[in-house]
């Protein structure tokens, strides 16, 4: 059925779908509706302090009902442009079985692209979600599991713990780490407790409590599942495989700039056909022919688009005028462009 | 080249699309999403209207008038300026100049590459812009009379007649590819095999869906539909050929050689886009039917700024050619096809 749609749609519609060629039209009737998406209502908003959001979403009916501890991919239109991001959902399948709601974590930065506008979100106004992905789910075969979290990382364990019934057997201890006072949704990991008499927590920092290696007591611990940055996540992966405990981890790893775009660095770049570096002194057009890469390219000045290619992964500079791009995906313009991180890029 | 300030002339030129630059957004997107509505309001009331003929005569004539506008939007406000990567910033699936195809004959990629490419880069640069003319008129005294040139206003009726593949065969350097003709420095970023096939693939997908399918649909209705399709897609080739004739090939329009423009500065370039290129004034209806190609010279200058941009910075854009002594190509659009009329005729003879 979908090959003769698609077969009708390129013929006699000149469109790779069908979706593609009645979006608008049907966006008129279902505010952001997009091919490839499912539609979610903002709910509510709500500040928790002051760079994290909470936001509750109502995704449409035939959402999947996710297990807790998945991540979806939220894409927003920001000024006309459709920007996406990776979170993972904070709350339990029980709650959106119950309400039909799933709550969002978010810490916010300033300076990104993506998250100082999701505040501005109006309330009942609608956003794109992508169905629950991911295998960080919780174990509930194991009799003694400890939680490792950072920062916003906490949001797989909440749902997680949402999700758990009061008289489960499983012993769960959580070490949650975060910059002093910048612990998030405490007064959620306290209901918790009350209500699992098994669960117990210590709010840590860097700082003051040092390396989490410390506080995992081997013994009570079956199997570690950690959420937070990259280098929480390496250290946990030496410290379990040093101590033969089964580790399960989660972690996103947040694409900036390590160095000023006027020091000399080289990148890694990812294509379709083969792995190159190039230095961010030159265009990536002039790298890619230095290279001997077949690339296709015409005016070199930013005018006739001819060396377009779609940037999966990084960030790159507009020599042009210096912006920065985003790290998400995005049609670039080779000859007008330089590395700014690593790349990953489809020619 | 005249003695103008090239490097001010480039500054101020950025500057113009710089400030407008960081006005592009939400409201760019949802006017592109709303042509795209309109566009396909008209293209499907025309055809459901060219069944009705049977019963109402005046509904086939508005259907086929209904059918030629959604076709003319598909052809010069959407295609022509989402192929051009204006809205290549919106992240959109559909709405980017990759993955969008027109409802023309000529194949989408096959033209990006040359019109965006050859045309944009190098107009109006004689021997480099092979849109001069389109190796069939003879536009300027850059090109050697031939005795074909008596004849090249019927040339130029059916070539208007006939846009949608003029253009597909003019694209697709058909008398390279077909005929094996030589052209020096050029190299084949395509190969000619996959020309072809694209030339007839896009070609006969278009004859079957207006000449054969819809008009099957209609069963007893066949004639009306066929006849409405052919009408429609007429009209549409009529409008478009005018209105990119009018861009480019008025009385006052300049060409360049190849000699002039070497190592040409930014400023150069601009001031070669602002000599290439003419304006039509008219309503906001006409300029989007044209595409806003309307205003071909800011066009030319800022070619993947989204066009509906372009009426807000025309005003600026002669107020700097004022101030350097460049001339600004506008005028009605009787005055300014009158004049494309003319130049055909004049160049006719030697
Ligand atoms: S080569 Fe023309 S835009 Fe890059």
């Amino acid at each position: 059925m979908q090959n003769i749609s698609r077969f009708i749609s390129k013929n006699l519609f000149h469109h790779k779908d069908l979706t593609g060629y009645f979006e608008p039209v049907l966006q008129v009737f279902k505010p952001s509706w997009r091919s490839g998406y499912f539609r979610a209502q903002v709910k509510s908003i709500r500040v928790l302090c002051e760079n994290a959001l909470k936001i509750t979403l109502k995704p449409e009916r035939k959402w999947p009902i996710h297990t807790a501890g998945q991540h979806i991919s939220l894409t927003t239109e920001q000024q006309g442009r459709l920007i996406s991001r990776v979170f993972t959902i904070a709350s339990g399948a029980k709650k959106l079985k119950e309400t039909g709601l799933i709550d969002l974590v978010i810490r916010t930065h300033d300076k990104g692209n993506f998250t100082p506008y999701l505040g501005e979100l109006a309330m009942n106004s609608w956003v794109n979600i992508s169905e629950p992905m991911g295998e960080f789910i919780f174990d509930e075969q194991s009799n003694h599991t400890t939680l490792l979290a950072g920062g916003s990382g906490i949001t797989p364990f909440i749902a997680m713990l949402d999700d758990l019934q009061a008289n489960t057997q499983n012993h769960i201890h959580l070490l949650y780490y975060a910059k002093p006072n910048g612990h998030l949704m405490v007064e959620v990991l306290e209901k918790f407790m009350t209500a699992l008499p098994n669960f117990s927590f210590e709010l840590l920092h860097r700082s003051g409590h040092g390396s989490f290696t410390k506080y995992v007591s081997v013994e009570h611990t079956e199997e570690l599942l950690v959420c937070g940055p990259e280098e929480m996540f390496v250290e946990a992966g030496k410290f379990c495989k040093s101590r033969q405990i089964p580790i399960r981890a989660e972690h996103f790893q947040a694409i900036r700039p390590t160095q000023s775009v006027n020091e000399a660095a080289r990148f890694k770049v990812k294509l379709n056909h083969g792995d190159l570096e190039v230095s961010n002194q030159d265009s990536l057009l002039s790298e890619f022919q230095s290279h001997n890469k077949p690339v296709t390219y015409g005016c070199g000045m930013g005018i006739c688009h001819q060396c377009q290619c779609l940037k999966k992964k990084g960030i790159v500079r507009d020599i042009r005028d210096g912006s920065l791009s985003d790290n998400s995906e995005e049609l670039i313009q080779l000859c007008v462009t330089q590395a700014v991180t690593d790349l990953e890029l489809e020619l | 080249m005249k003695q103008v300030n090239f490097d001010q002339l480039a500054l101020q030129l950025d500057e113009v699309k710089q400030q407008v630059q960081t006005k592009v957004g939400q409201e760019d997107a949802n006017y592109i999403r709303k042509v795209i509505v309109w566009q396909r309001v008209y293209e499907w009331s025309g055809r459901i209207l060219l069944m009705l003929g049977f019963w109402q005569p005046l509904l086939w004539v508005v259907g086929v008038l209904s059918l030629a506008i959604g076709k003319i939007l598909d052809n010069m406000e959407i295609g022509h300026n989402v192929m051009h990567g204006q809205y290549d910033w919106m992240n959109d699936k559909f709405i980017n100049s990759r993955a969008y195809e027109w409802d023309i004959a000529c194949d989408g990629s096959s033209w990006n590459r040359v019109h965006n490419y050859e045309h944009h880069t190098y107009t109006n640069i004689i021997g480099k812009d092979r849109d001069f003319g389109y190796g069939l008129l003879r536009l300027s005294n850059d090109f050697r009379w031939r005795v074909k040139n008596l004849w090249q206003f019927i040339t130029y009726v059916l070539l208007s007649v006939l846009f949608q593949w003029g253009v597909s065969y003019h694209e697709m350097a058909a008398e390279r590819v077909f005929f094996g003709k030589k052209k020096d420095n050029r190299d084949n970023k395509v190969s000619h095999a996959e020309l072809k096939k694209r030339f007839f693939s896009k070609g006969a997908k278009q004859l079957v869906k207006d000449y054969i399918i819809f008009p099957l649909l209609a069963g007893p209705l066949f004639l009306w539909v066929f006849c409405g399709n052919l009408i429609a897609n007429l009209l549409r080739n009529l409008w478009t050929s005018t209105i990119i004739f009018c861009g480019h090939f008025t009385e006052h329009v300049h060409t360049f050689t190849e000699e002039e423009c070497k190592n040409e500065s930014k400023g150069q370039w601009y001031y070669r886009q602002a000599l290439g290129s003419s304006n039509l004034k008219g309503r906001t209806w006409f300029h989007i039917l044209t595409g806003h190609l309307s205003f071909q010279i800011e066009h030319h200058l800022f070619p993947d700024l989204p066009a509906k941009r372009y009426p807000e910075i025309a005003p600026k854009v002669q107020q700097i050619f004022q101030q350097h002594g460049i001339h600004y190509n506008t005028g009605g659009f009787w005055r300014q096809y009158g004049s494309v009329l003319k130049r055909i005729i004049r160049y006719s003879f030697p």
